[in-house]
């Protein structure tokens, strides 16, 4: 029970964290709610991950200092809760081995996990604004950049300190005993 | 996960990722690209290219060649994108005291000269150079020479 109840707060705080972060100004497109939701289903597993990244964006959706998302929310919804699951997946399979190697992979895993991302949201945009995929994908190229490089930086230096930190605090007791 | 089988998917997304974004951005490099070619020629059927000689009548020779002036722009308007002027105006014509810098006096000055494509020959100016309205393709020159003399400006 204490440890269900240790679990509960360390979820609240880190959706606390990454809304609090998400809804602050920030640069379009340079954000860490999808470092948080991988590192939440590395933490708790896939399907807990899967429902982070669709509380946050759910929130996101509405108080975004962006604008609502409006239709495209199902779109950012369904594209952060894939990140979630790659964060339990991950755990299971790829947690393992000297820290460069876990962020470089981290790296490799949030550049492609942001371009998953992207092209879900981009498909959405597509769908609501009855433009053609790839022109939507093309025309949002640039923002779609930016997004990765520093999705890509970030997984990179942040995920293994990060993930090293909770090893080191008692949680992810699974992962450190691999 | 085997470490060569691990090494492999990891390259693979990397691979996918730098592949996808790669393809993308060329599409929106040939979108920019096929954009300003568009206005490019719209902005070529709103354009002229002339060629302007200015002759100083010392053996020196100024060419500026593939100058770009609007539609409708005159003799005058073309020199004045190409050289500092000095002019007056005596009711609507235009009289050209100056060509960059170099002043007309009572016995010389600057006159225009065009190019006839068809006798390959200068035509002296019959009208003021702010009357003459140009055509693509134009080309005038500008003489510094003593007003009684026919010298063309090459």
């Amino acid at each position: 029970m204490r440890f269900q109840t240790r679990q509960l707060a360390l979820f609240c705080t880190l959706a606390a964290a990454s809304i609090g972060i998400q809804l602050a100004p920030r640069p379009p497109n340079i954000e860490s709610t999808s470092l948080i939701t991988f590192f939440v289903g590395v933490v708790f597993g896939a399907i807990t991950g899967g429902l982070f990244g669709t509380l946050v964006m759910f929130v996101n959706g509405f108080l975004s200092p962006m604008g609502a998302a409006g239709l495209n929310l199902p779109f950012q919804i369904v594209g952060m809760s894939i990140i979630g699951v790659a964060g339990g997946v991950f755990r299971r399979y790829g947690v393992t081995g000297p820290i460069s190697r876990v962020a470089m992979e981290a790296a490799i895993l949030g550049s492609f996990l942001t371009l998953t991302y992207d092209i879900i949201t981009n498909i959405g945009f597509a769908l609501i604004s009855n433009v053609p995929l790839v022109l939507a994908l093309i025309m949002g190229v640039v923002f779609s950049l930016i997004h990765i490089v520093s999705n890509t930086l970030l997984f990179g230096f942040v995920f293994a300190p990060l993930l090293k930190a909770f090893i080191a605090m008692g949680e992810l007791r699974t992962v450190a005993n691999k | 996960m085997q470490t060569s089988k691990r090494i492999l998917v990891f390259a693979v997304l990397a691979l996918t990722v730098w592949s996808v974004t790669a393809t993308a951005y060329a599409g929106y490099y040939y979108m920019q690209h096929k954009q300003l070619e568009d206005t490019l020629k719209t902005m070529q059927s709103l354009i002229l290219k002339v060629n302007i000689l200015i002759n100083y009548g010392n053996e020196t020779k100024e060419w500026h060649n593939a100058t770009l002036v609007p539609i409708g722009a005159t003799v005058f308007n073309a020199t004045l994108a190409v050289a500092k002027v000095d002019y007056t105006f005596w009711g609507e014509y235009v009289l050209i005291n100056a060509i960059n810098e170099a002043q007309g006096t009572q016995d010389t000055g600057w006159i225009w000269w065009i190019w006839d494509p068809s006798t390959s020959q200068w035509k002296s100016a019959l009208e003021a150079a702010n009357k003459h309205v140009l055509v693509d393709g134009d080309t005038i020159g500008w003489n510094y020479q003593n007003w009684a003399s026919t010298s063309t400006p090459s």
